[in-house]
Formats: C-alpha cells, sequence, structure tokens
C-alpha cells in the first residue's frame, strides 16, 4: 500500500504537468492560427526594454515572407537585406 | 481546521452559484424571456440545495460535489441565452447526472470485493461495449458507462486475484472498443489499466507485460484498418477556427460549424464568453482530477483506492484528449469535454464516476472518525 501510495502521488503529479503541457500547447495552437509567431514576440520585447539600442534593428528588419501579403512588395522596393548579425538572434 | 475547509468550500460554492446567477440572470433581463428567469432561479436553487442537503445526508465530498456541479451549470448558461430550450433539456440531464451521483456514492457501500462483483461488472461492461458490435443500425451511447463497470471489474480483480487476472476485462474492453472505432476512449482506457497496474501491482514485468499486450492490440487494429487515419482532418481546421473566432472575451453571433461534433458544449462556452473565460473554466478540472487522486491515496483498502484512482485517471485522460483534439493539436477524433456534453448516458457514467469518489471520500472520512474514536477510548 505504501509503493500504491507514492505511485498515486506520482502520477498526480503527472497528471498536473499532462494539464499544464495540454494549457500551453493549446493556446500555442491559437496564436499560431491567429498569426502571432514567436519572432514576432522577440520584436516587440526587446523594444520595450530598450528602445534606443534596438530601434535601428527594428528598422531593418524585414517581417517573414508568408505573414502578409504585402511583404515581397516592401522587400523589392527597398531591397535591404536583414543583417547577418540580427538574424543569430532569429530577427 | 475542518470548518476552515468547508467554510472556503461554501465560499467556492456561494461564489459559483452568484456567478451562474448572473450568467443567466443578464440575458433574461436583457431578452426579457421566461424560460431565462426561471432557468435562473431554478439553477442557483439546485446547485445550492444539493450542496446543502445530499452532501450532508450521504456525507458526499463536497469539494467534487462543488465543482461537478459548477461544471454542469456552466454547460447550461453557456446555450442558455441562444437556445433557453436546448438549456432547459440540459438542466434536466444535470439533475438526473445529480441523482446518478448520489447514486454513485451510494454503490460504492454495496460494491465489495469478491467474484460476483467482478463477474457482474465485467459482463455488463463487455455487454453495453459490445452493443455497438451487435446492433449495428442502432448506435448505443453505453460507451463511458461500459467503461465505469470494467474499472469496477478490474479493481475487484486486482484486489483479489492480481495483475493478471485483472488484465483480462481491460483487455478485451479495449479490443471491442477499437473495434467500434472508439480510439479516444480505447487509449483512454488502456493508460489507465496500464498506470494502474503499474502502480498497484510492485512486480514490473506484470506492467512491462501489460504494456507490450496494449501496443500488439492496437498495432492489430491498425493493421486490420480499424484506428482511423492519424492526420489533421477538415474537422479539426473547423474546429480550431470555430474557437479561434471567438475570439478573447467571445462574440454574440459565433456560430459553430455544422461537422464540429453537436454533443460538445465547449463551443458554445467558447463562442458565448470567450477564450479568456473558458480557459480559467477548464483550469477548474485540474482541482478536480487532484481531490479524486488525493481521495484514491488515502483509501484504506485497496480496492477503494484502485477504483479510485482509475475513476480519477478515466476521468482525468479525456480532458487533453478533448482539448487537444478541439484545437487541432493531435488527429483524434474530437470528444466531449467531461460535464461538458449534451449527451445523457455520457454525463450520467461521469457523473457515477464523481459519485463513486465521493462514495470513497465519505468511506475515508468515516474510517478517520472511527481511528479518532478509537484513539480516544484507548486514553
Amino acid at each position: 500500500m505504501k509503493l500504491m501510495r507514492s505511485r498515486f502521488r506520482l502520477i498526480a503529479l503527472l497528471l498536473a504537468c499532462v494539464f499544464l503541457l495540454t494549457a500551453v500547447v493549446c493556446t500555442a495552437s491559437v496564436l499560431k492560427h491567429t498569426g502571432v509567431t514567436v519572432s514576432a514576440v522577440q520584436q516587440i520585447l526587446p523594444a520595450s526594454e530598450s528602445p534606443s539600442e534596438t530601434s535601428p534593428a527594428r528598422e531593418e528588419t524585414t517581417p517573414e515572407p508568408s505573414e502578409t501579403p504585402d511583404d515581397e512588395n516592401a522587400s523589392e522596393e527597398t531591397d535591404i537585406q536583414p543583417d547577418s548579425e540580427y538574424n543569430t538572434f532569429g530577427l | 481546521m475542518n470548518r476552515q475547509k468547508s467554510s472556503s468550500r461554501f465560499r467556492f460554492v456561494g461564489a459559483a452559484a452568484l456567478l451562474v446567477l448572473l450568467a443567466l440572470l443578464v440575458p433574461a433581463l436583457r431578452d426579457g424571456d421566461q424560460r431565462l428567469y426561471f432557468l435562473a432561479a431554478g439553477v442557483t436553487a439546485a446547485m445550492l440545495l444539493c450542496m446543502i442537503i445530499p452532501a450532508r445526508l450521504f456525507s458526499l465530498d463536497r469539494m467534487i460535489l462543488s465543482l461537478a456541479l459548477y461544471m454542469g451549470a456552466v454547460g447550461i448558461f453557456s446555450i442558455a441565452p441562444a437556445d433557453p430550450d436546448a438549456a432547459l433539456m440540459q438542466w434536466l440531464r444535470c439533475s438526473v447526472g445529480a441523482v446518478t451521483l448520489i447514486i454513485g456514492a451510494m454503490l460504492i457501500r454495496v460494491l465489495t470485493v469478491s467474484m460476483l462483483t467482478s463477474g457482474i461488472t465485467s459482463f455488463l461492461g463487455l455487454l453495453l461495449l459490445a452493443g455497438g458490435l451487435l446492433t449495428r443500425d442502432v448506435t448505443l451511447p453505453f460507451t463511458e458507462a461500459g467503461v465505469i463497470l470494467l474499472m469496477i471489474a478490474f479493481s475487484s480483480l486486482l484486489s483479489a486475484h492480481g495483475g493478471i487476472a485483472a488484465m483480462i476485462p481491460g483487455l478485451a474492453g479495449t479490443a471491442l472498443l477499437l473495434l467500434q472505432g472508439q480510439t479516444v476512449e480505447a487509449i483512454v482506457l488502456a493508460l489507465a489499466i496500464f498506470l494502474l497496474l503499474w502502480s498497484s501491482d510492485g512486480r514490473i514485468i506484470v506492467a512491462l507485460a501489460a504494456l507490450v499486450v496494449f501496443v500488439a492490440v492496437f498495432f492489430a487494429a491498425r493493421q486490420l484498418g480499424y484506428l482511423p487515419p492519424f492526420s489533421p482532418g477538415e474537422t479539426h481546421t473547423a474546429s480550431l477556427s470555430t474557437l479561434v473566432s471567438a475570439g478573447l472575451f467571445g462574440t454574440e453571433g459565433t456560430a459553430a460549424d455544422a461537422s464540429l461534433p453537436a454533443s460538445s458544449l465547449l463551443y458554445g462556452l467558447a463562442g458565448r464568453y470567450g477564450l479568456v473565460f473558458t480557459g480559467l473554466t477548464l483550469l477548474l478540472y485540474l482541482p478536480l482530477v487532484l481531490r479524486g487522486a488525493s481521495v484514491a491515496g488515502s483509501a484504506r483498502s485497496r480496492f477503494h483506492a484502485v477504483l479510485a484512482m482509475g475513476c480519477t485517471l478515466l476521468f482525468a485522460f479525456r480532458i487533453p484528449a478533448g482539448l487537444l483534439s478541439a484545437f487541432g493539436v493531435l488527429p483524434l477524433p474530437i470528444s466531449p469535454l467531461p460535464l461538458l456534453t449534451d449527451s445523457l448516458p455520457d454525463l450520467c457514467a461521469q457523473m457515477l464516476t464523481l459519485g463513486l469518489l465521493c462514495g470513497i471520500s465519505s468511506v475515508n472520512e468515516a474510517d478517520l472518525a472511527e481511528d479518532a474514536h478509537l484513539a480516544m477510548l484507548a486514553k
């Protein structure tokens, strides 16, 4: 009975983890469906911390091609290649 | 200490009843519909009465009871503004479910570890599961009831005869579920039985044998074509689109896609109140499941412990399965979440599961009271 109770506690912990994982995965699924990506969140986060340092980076950054239909036109007009330094951070 | 605990639970019930009253009264005042006024008064009064009279009369676990009643009420008020008649029917279903919960709590005092219990519950469980194969023209919605009966048989056999004997009804039930195409139920039953064998039977070889056998059964079902193709279909996309279109705080006019399962009340809840409220409501499943695990851990007899954990696992595994399929993450058939379904047999089976947990909890409390009495006499 003692072993069984300790394993029951382990199962309860497992169930709690499964619940939290389900919540995270479902939230991610909703965000993915609505078009909110991790790179978009990363673009927002440094800007809120130190706007003076990140503002040039945001100017040079081009959004991902699949996000908006106007991206192709924008990249053709400006013809600015993203800096390799920022690509290492996924920006 | 007990007074503090019961006071906090009563506060939860009070807050839940107030929320239910507001959720039904606001559309009633806006639309002036008599049925919504009736529902607002009736559902709130039924919740409070159930928490006072049967909970005291049958010593039911207040936390499980209050959470079960609240989830039932959520199912009612999620569809009430759009369809008051359907909400009235759902109220009746929940009332029948509440009676089933009390029956479940009483049933646990009758059930004992014996061959009679194992034989009857195994036979009835397998009969209910095989009913769908015997009558192909008529769909029998008694799958969950059959699974619960098989879990009672499994617990009784595991307590009396060990893991190998207990695996037989579980294995037969899983095979029958796979033959009917009930993949989610088959996975839930197989996982629950494997975890119970691992935790209850000390021998690792039995758990490994169970794992191998269940994998072989699923592999055979896959080879014979009884498992559906594991790829996201149009239903999953429509389901996710419906849930996302509800927005964070809900929209008045979100209509569920016709291809989605009509028995699921999740879409009505998300469409009316938004994803934030839906998420917060669904988080209430977690304390319900953890309370079930706690009841299993406190049980004195092996039969009660295994049965309580089995009921908890059966209830708990349906929640991620239902959510992950509804959000299009897992390519499983979309199934309604526990207590958020308009299928009367399923709702009754889920309430019976919670009733068994309430009954085991009351047996635990009676054991503790007896211990305290004996300790007092020894002094």
